[in-house]
C-alpha cells in the first residue's frame, strides 16, 4: 500500500514539474529565414542569434495577430492596425526586466515601461488598414497605443512611446 | 481680567482666520507656480521636438547622400537594400515635418514648408533612379545629387533658426507675457485675500463691540428693574401709610368721636375729605397693582375659592352704590358649580371691578346679572348689564389703562380707569381670559374665564380648608 502511494506521489510531482517547466520555459526560437526586421536583446531567455532574438516578418506574423482600431495623431480618421501584441512578443522571448528601450531606424529612442504591454494592450503593427507598413509609411513595425481621447485637441500622452520604424528592443 | 480674556479670544479668532486665508492663498500661489512650470516645460519640450523633427529631415538627407557615396565608391560597404532603406527613411521624415503635431512651430518658419515640399517632389523625381542604380554608377549618382543637394542649405537653415535666435525669442516673449499675467493674477488673489482678512477682522471686532453694548444695556436694564422693585416696595408703604392716617382721622372727625364739632358744615367737609382720601387710596392701589403686574411682581396666593362666596362679598360691597342708582343685582350660580383654585383677593377684585363698572355704566333702574357656569371644562363668570352698551369703535380702547367712559350724570369721574385692565391682567395671571361683548343699545356682558386646570372637583373642594 505504502509503496503504491509513493509511486503515485512521485508521478504527480514529476507531472507537475514538467507542466511547470513547460509553462515557464518558452519554446526555442527558429532562425529567421527572411530579412530581420526586429532584434530583441537584454534580459530575455530565448535567443537565436547569439545574445539576441531576431525576428523576420514571417516569424512575427506567426504569432497570434491582434487588431487595434484606433486614432493616431499622425493619421486621419479611424485606423485598423494589425500585428502581434507586444505582450505576446515579450512572452515569446521570455522577457523579464521592467523597461523596454526601443530604437528606430532613424536612431530615435524611447523608454517604454514593461507594464504598458499589459495595461494598454500595445500592438506591434505590421499592417495599417490591411496594407503592409513600408518604411516610408512608418513601417516595418510601428508601436501603436490606443488613443485615450481622439475627440480632444490634446495629443496622446503615449506619443513619445509610439515608436515607428522600430528596429530593436533592448529589455532592461 | 475679563477684558484680557476677551482680547485674547478675539485675537485667536483673528489668528485662525489669518491662518486659513494664508493657507488658501499659499495653495493658490503654489498651484499657479506649478502651472507656470508646466507651461515652461511644455515650451521646452515643444522647442526640443520641433528641432528634432526639422533636423531629422536635414540629417537623413545627409545620411542618404553618404550612403549613396559609399554605394557608388565602396560597393561592399553599402548594399542596395541599405541604400533604399536610407532613402525610405528620408522620405518618411517629410510627412512628419509637414503634418505631424510636434512640428507646428517648425512649419511656422518662413519658407520651411515650401522647402520640404520641394524636397518631397525632388525625391519623387529621383526615386526610380535610386531604385535602379548600380554600384559604381557615378553619373547616376551625380544626377541624383543634382536634384537633392540644393536642399542641403535651406534645410540647414530651418534647423539653425529653430535652434537659435529669432523664433526662440518669440517663444520667450510669449512665455514672459504669460508669467506676467500669472504674476498679476497672484497679486490680485493676494490683495483680495488680504482684503477679506481685513473685512473679517472688522466684522469680528464689530460683533464684539455690539455684544459689549448689549451686555451694558442688559446690565442697565437689570439695575433699572431692581430700582423699580425697590421703588414699588417703598412707595407702596410710603404712600399708603399717610393716606390711611388721613382716612382714619377724617372718619374720627366726621363721627365726632371727641365731641360735637359745632357746625354741620365741618362734618360735611370731613366727609368730603374722607371720600377723596378713599378715592385716592383706591386709585393708588390700582396703580401699584398695575405696576406690580407689569413688572411681573404679582405673586398669587392660591387657595380653593367658592365663586358663590366671592360674589356674595362683592355684592355686599357694592350695594350702597347699586341702591343709589336703583340698580337691581341678581346672581345666577348653579349649586353644583365646582370650586376654583385661585387667589381670592384677586378674584374678589375682578368681581368687584366688573360689578362697579356694570353699576356705573349700566342703566339707572336697570338690572345687573352675575352668572357663573361651567363651559367646556372652563369656569366662566359673566357680568351683564342692560345699559346703553359700548359702540364697536370703543370696545378696544376701553381695555386700555386709564380710559374712562362717559360717566352718566356725575360731575367727578369715579375710579381710576384701571378697573377693566386690572381685571384682565388678574384673569391672565390665572391663565384665564377676559372678553367683552356689547352692542350699542343692547347692554354689555363682560366674561372672565378660568382654565380647566384651576377647576377643583367636588371631592378636592371638600378637602380644602
Amino acid at each position: 500500500m505504502r509503496a503504491e502511494l509513493c509511486r503515485l506521489c512521485a508521478g504527480a510531482l514529476a507531472a507537475l514539474a514538467l507542466v511547470g517547466a513547460a509553462a515557464h520555459a518558452a519554446e526555442p526560437l527558429p532562425e529567421p529565414q527572411g530579412r530581420v526586421i526586429l532584434e530583441i536583446t537584454g534580459e530575455i531567455d530565448v535567443t537565436n542569434q547569439g545574445e539576441a532574438a531576431a525576428f523576420d516578418r514571417a516569424m512575427l506574423t506567426a504569432l497570434p495577430q491582434a487588431e487595434l482600431t484606433t486614432y493616431t495623431d499622425w493619421t486621419e480618421g479611424e485606423q485598423v492596425f494589425t500585428g502581434p501584441r507586444l505582450a505576446d512578443v515579450l512572452e515569446r522571448v521570455g522577457a523579464g526586466g521592467d523597461t523596454l528601450h526601443a530604437r528606430a531606424l532613424n536612431d530615435y529612442e524611447a523608454d517604454i515601461p514593461r507594464s504598458d504591454a499589459q495595461q494598454y494592450k500595445v500592438v506591434l503593427a505590421l499592417r495599417r488598414n490591411g496594407e503592409q507598413l513600408s518604411v516610408r509609411d512608418k513601417g516595418p513595425i510601428w508601436i501603436v497605443y490606443p488613443h485615450p481621447n481622439p475627440e480632444s485637441e490634446e495629443p496622446s500622452p503615449h506619443n513619445y512611446k509610439s515608436v515607428w520604424q522600430l528596429e530593436a528592443i533592448d529589455v532592461r | 481680567m475679563r477684558w484680557l480674556r476677551r482680547l485674547v479670544f478675539s485675537w485667536t479668532g483673528a489668528a485662525v482666520a489669518i491662518v486659513v486665508f494664508s493657507g488658501a492663498l499659499i495653495t493658490l500661489v503654489l498651484l499657479e507656480h506649478q502651472r507656470m512650470a508646466q507651461e515652461r516645460e511644455t515650451t521646452s519640450y515643444l522647442t526640443g521636438t520641433n528641432q528634432w523633427v526639422a533636423s531629422q529631415v536635414e540629417f537623413e538627407l545627409l545620411r542618404f547622400q553618404r550612403a549613396l557615396d559609399r554605394y557608388t565608391f565602396e560597393a561592399e560597404a553599402v548594399d542596395h537594400d541599405t541604400l533604399m532603406l536610407r532613402f525610405d527613411i528620408l522620405w518618411s521624415r517629410i510627412p512628419t515635418f509637414l503634418t505631424g503635431p510636434e512640428a507646428e512651430q517648425a512649419r511656422s518658419l518662413e519658407g520651411a514648408v515650401e522647402t520640404v515640399e520641394g524636397l518631397r517632389a525632388a525625391l519623387a523625381r529621383v526615386e526610380a533612379d535610386v531604385q535602379s542604380l548600380d554600384p559604381g554608377d557615378r553619373a547616376g549618382r551625380r544626377a541624383i545629387l543634382a536634384e537633392l543637394a540644393p536642399f542641403e542649405e535651406p534645410l540647414h537653415d530651418i534647423t539653425r533658426r529653430l535652434g537659435s535666435g529669432q523664433w526662440r525669442s518669440e517663444l520667450e516673449q510669449r512665455q514672459r507675457a504669460l508669467v506676467e499675467r500669472r504674476r498679476l493674477l497672484s497679486v490680485g488673489i493676494l490683495t483680495v485675500s488680504v482684503l477679506l482678512v481685513l473685512v473679517s477682522l472688522l466684522v469680528i471686532q464689530r460683533s464684539y463691540r455690539l455684544a459689549k453694548q448689549e451686555r451694558d444695556a442688559r446690565m442697565a436694564a437689570v439695575s433699572a428693574d431692581q430700582a423699580k422693585t425697590r421703588f414699588l416696595a417703598n412707595m407702596s408703604h410710603e404712600l399708603r401709610t399717610p393716606l390711611n392716617a388721613v382716612i382714619g382721622f377724617a372718619q374720627i372727625i366726621r363721627d365726632e368721636k371727641f365731641g360735637p364739632l359745632g357746625q354741620a358744615a365741618y362734618r360735611d367737609r370731613a366727609q368730603d375729605i374722607l371720600t377723596s382720601a378713599q378715592h385716592l387710596l383706591s386709585v393708588l392701589n390700582d396703580v401699584l397693582n398695575l405696576a406690580r403686574i407689569e413688572s411681573d411682581r404679582m405673586p398669587l396666593n392660591e387657595t380653593v375659592c367658592q365663586p358663590s362666596d366671592i360674589v356674595a362679598r362683592c355684592q355686599g360691597m357694592v350695594e350702597p352704590d347699586a341702591e343709589r342708582r336703583q340698580v337691581r343685582l341678581k346672581t345666577a350660580i348653579p349649586d353644583d358649580l365646582p370650586a376654583l383654585r385661585a387667589d381670592p383677593r384677586l378674584l374678589r377684585q375682578i368681581c368687584l371691578n366688573l360689578l362697579s363698572n356694570a353699576i356705573k355704566y349700566g342703566r339707572a333702574g336697570g338690572e345687573v346679572v352675575v352668572a357663573w357656569r361651567a363651559e367646556r371644562g372652563w369656569l366662566v363668570m359673566s357680568v351683564t348689564d342692560d345699559g346703553p352698551g359700548i359702540p364697536r369703535e370703543r370696545l378696544e380702547s376701553i381695555m386700555l389703562p386709564f380710559y374712562q367712559g362717559p360717566s352718566s350724570g356725575h360731575d367727578r369721574p369715579e375710579g381710576s380707569g384701571l378697573g377693566l385692565s386690572l381685571a384682565k391682567r388678574f384673569a391672565e395671571l390665572h391663565q384665564g381670559y377676559l372678553a367683552i361683548s356689547s352692542e350699542e343699545g343692547q347692554g354689555t356682558t363682560v366674561t372672565v374665564g378660568f382654565p380647566p386646570e384651576r377647576v377643583v372637583s367636588g371631592a378636592q373642594a371638600a378637602e380644602a380648608p
